[in-house]
């Protein structure tokens, strides 16, 4: 993770150099990890670098439901709060969402179809209460047909709605 | 009194069919004292109460003596006579006495018998057939004895054609014996369809014969397709694609025949319109097309989610709807007219199937009770029967078009597929092996 990080920020220096001065640059990839035992820091690159050009993309996180329910628990509310708050901050309101629910493989399909929508739905009405506009957030299901599940910690995670860019 | 209502009555007396009047009582005080919108907790689905002998007593069947079919071309005749033994096997009401057990029906008796013999193997009827010719040009001759009407035959055909009808004059036959027994033509010979998962996001829809021979994938493309439903000479279904959920049929290859906004699946094909759930409203509501998507009609109007319509006697549709709080099962006229809640019991209904025959006013469904299991409820009566005992999730059942049958998938430990069961939960057979589900039957 560490590594990630750095290396997301080494690419941030990058770019930020490359628009500045038109000089290309190199990947990161032989950027040695910093010795864990010896508590050395990596100092850093280049003090002072903005990242306040670049925006973070925003990211929905997967929300989970109780079995045969539509309604969004507590970890789900903070989770859509964060991303809503993300995409009401983006500078670009181009934002197009496709929320897709699902359903773990115990009920029927049809049903299931049609809980996997409504909670679909009770995602966007939630993003729509927190400021998003709700014509640029469609909705969709794909019931059980993608639930893997064979154990409650498998139909736990079947049970979701999921965000991706549209 | 005969064989039948001797049997009928002996299931009686052990409780199987036991009156639900408690459940009536209940049901009908919730239909005067609270017929508008509320959350309900309805009373469990019937436990089974006694605990009942596989087979019933030798005197509540008809015991047939079915031996092989004779003739020179051996292949022919063990096959004839295995899909006749197969049928009875799998009909309800029947006792197959195979070739096993009368080894006296020597092949010098031709197409006659000798009913002492099987009478002392307590044969109510015994099933002679022989076979000529080669499989280009083939006949087979078939008779049907009862032991009470001696040496005549009750029933006598003769069958002439290519031996790939082998199977087709089979199942007449059979179906020809059973009504001659029971005074009501057997279901042989026709279809059945299910869809099969392969994978996340991979299901197909596959046909067969209601004796399991011949399973085939009908669905075209890959992707998920499934529900499907029989009408107008083609199997339709709905298909999952980048573009939407949408209504298609095998005559037209898997391209859309009714989408729209939204969602919009599970067809069932009444007379010449199309009944099927959409959500394009922004809720899933129950609608009716021309067999071409044309003459969209909205036909319920609620809060909750409906879905699941299929086609009843007398012009009627049953339909899931969870406007009550959980899903249970509805009737109305096909113009959305006469709504009526038909469960009042068990808090998870769905997947209702309507016997066609008027005379047996029965919706066959998915109750969850743990798991999943199957039920019949009496619509007049509402009188329930469970049909299956917890046995991993036993659901989606579908009607044979003389009722006595009724398909259902099992997802059972070991033994997933389709099943057949008699009316009264006993006779059941698997006839598919495999992953299965939404099992519909041809009519």
């Amino acid at each position: 993770m560490k590594r990630h990080l750095n290396s997301s920020f080494t690419v941030l220096v990058c770019l930020t150099v490359f628009a500045t001065m038109l000089v290309g640059c190199k990947k990161d990839a032989e950027e040695p990890e910093p010795e864990p035992t010896t508590g050395y820091e990596a100092p850093e690159p280049e003090p002072e670098v903005s990242v306040e050009p670049v925006e973070e993309p925003c990211a929905l996180e997967t929300v989970y439901f109780a079995f045969d329910s539509a309604e969004l628990d507590s970890s789900a509310r903070s989770a859509l709060q964060e991303a809503a708050d993300c995409y009401r901050g983006q500078a670009d309101p181009g934002l197009s969402l496709l929320l897709t629910g699902a359903c773990d493989p115990r009920g029927t399909e049809e049903y299931n179809i049609a809980l996997g929508e409504r909670r679909a739905r009770s995602v966007r009405s939630y993003l729509v209460s927190l400021g998003l506009d709700s014509s640029r957030i469609s909705i969709t299901s794909v019931g059980e047909e993608m639930a893997s599940g064979t154990d409650e910690a498998g139909w736990a995670r079947d049970r979701n709605v999921s965000g991706s860019e549209n | 009194m005969t064989w039948i209502e001797a049997r009928n009555r002996w299931i009686a007396e052990v409780g199987i069919r036991v009156a639900e009047i408690v459940a009536l009582a209940v049901g009908l005080l919730v239909v005067s004292a609270s017929p508008v919108i509320g959350q309900d907790e309805a009373p469990p689905l019937p436990e089974d109460k006694i605990v009942v002998e596989i087979d019933a007593p030798d005197e509540d069947v008809f015991r047939i003596g079915i031996p092989n079919l004779i003739g020179d071309n051996t292949e022919l005749a063990a096959s004839g006579g295995a899909i006749l033994q197969n049928d009875f096997r799998l009909m309800p009401g029947f006792r197959v006495i195979g070739p096993s057990a009368v080894r006296h029906d020597s092949a010098s008796l031709g197409l006659g018998v000798d009913l002492g013999a099987w009478a002392v193997q307590g044969a109510n009827g015994v099933i002679k057939g022989q076979v000529f010719g080669t499989n280009a040009g083939m006949s087979v001759e078939l008779r049907f004895y009862q032991s009470s009407g001696g040496a005549v035959p009750a029933l006598r055909r003769t069958y002439r054609g290519p031996s790939t009808e082998l199977r087709k004059w089979m199942h007449d036959f059979a179906n020809q014996v059973i009504g001659v027994v029971t005074g009501t033509y057997g279901p042989f010979g026709t279809e059945i369809a299910f869809a099969r998962k392969h994978g996340p996001g991979q299901k197909s829809v596959y046909a067969a014969a209601m004796d399991g021979y011949g399973v085939r994938r009908v669905s075209s493309g890959g992707g998920v397709s499934m529900l499907p439903s029989f009408g107008k000479g083609s199997i339709w279904y709905t298909r999952m694609s980048k573009q939407g959920m949408f209504i298609t049929n095998t005559r037209v290859g898997g391209k859309r025949v009714i989408g729209g906004k939204g969602i919009t699946m599970a067809p069932a094909i009444c007379g010449e319109r199309v009944y099927f759930s959409s959500s394009r409203s922004g809720n899933y509501e129950i609608y009716s097309s021309n067999l071409d998507g044309s003459g969209l009609r909205r036909l319920t109007r609620s809060q909750g989610i409906d879905v699941s319509p299929t086609c009843g006697p007398g012009g009627k549709l049953a339909f899931v709807s969870d406007r009550h709080g959980s899903p249970q099962i509805f009737s109305m006229n096909r113009d959305g007219s006469n709504v009526q809640r038909v469960t009042f019991r068990g808090n998870h209904n769905q997947t209702p199937v309507w016997c066609a025959d008027a005379k047996q006013p029965l919706i066959a469904f998915s109750g969850r009770d743990g798991n999943f299991d199957i039920f019949t409820v009496n619509v007049e009566t509402q009188e329930y029967t469970r049909l299956t005992q917890g046995q991993g999730d036993n659901k989606d059942p579908a009607f044979s078009r003389d009722c006595r049958l009724i398909a259902f998938t099992s997802n059972r430990r070991g033994s997933a597929g389709v099943y057949l069961s008699g009316q009264d939960g006993l006779d059941q057979n698997q006839i598919i092996d495999g992953v299965a589900e939404t099992v519909r039957w041809a009519r």
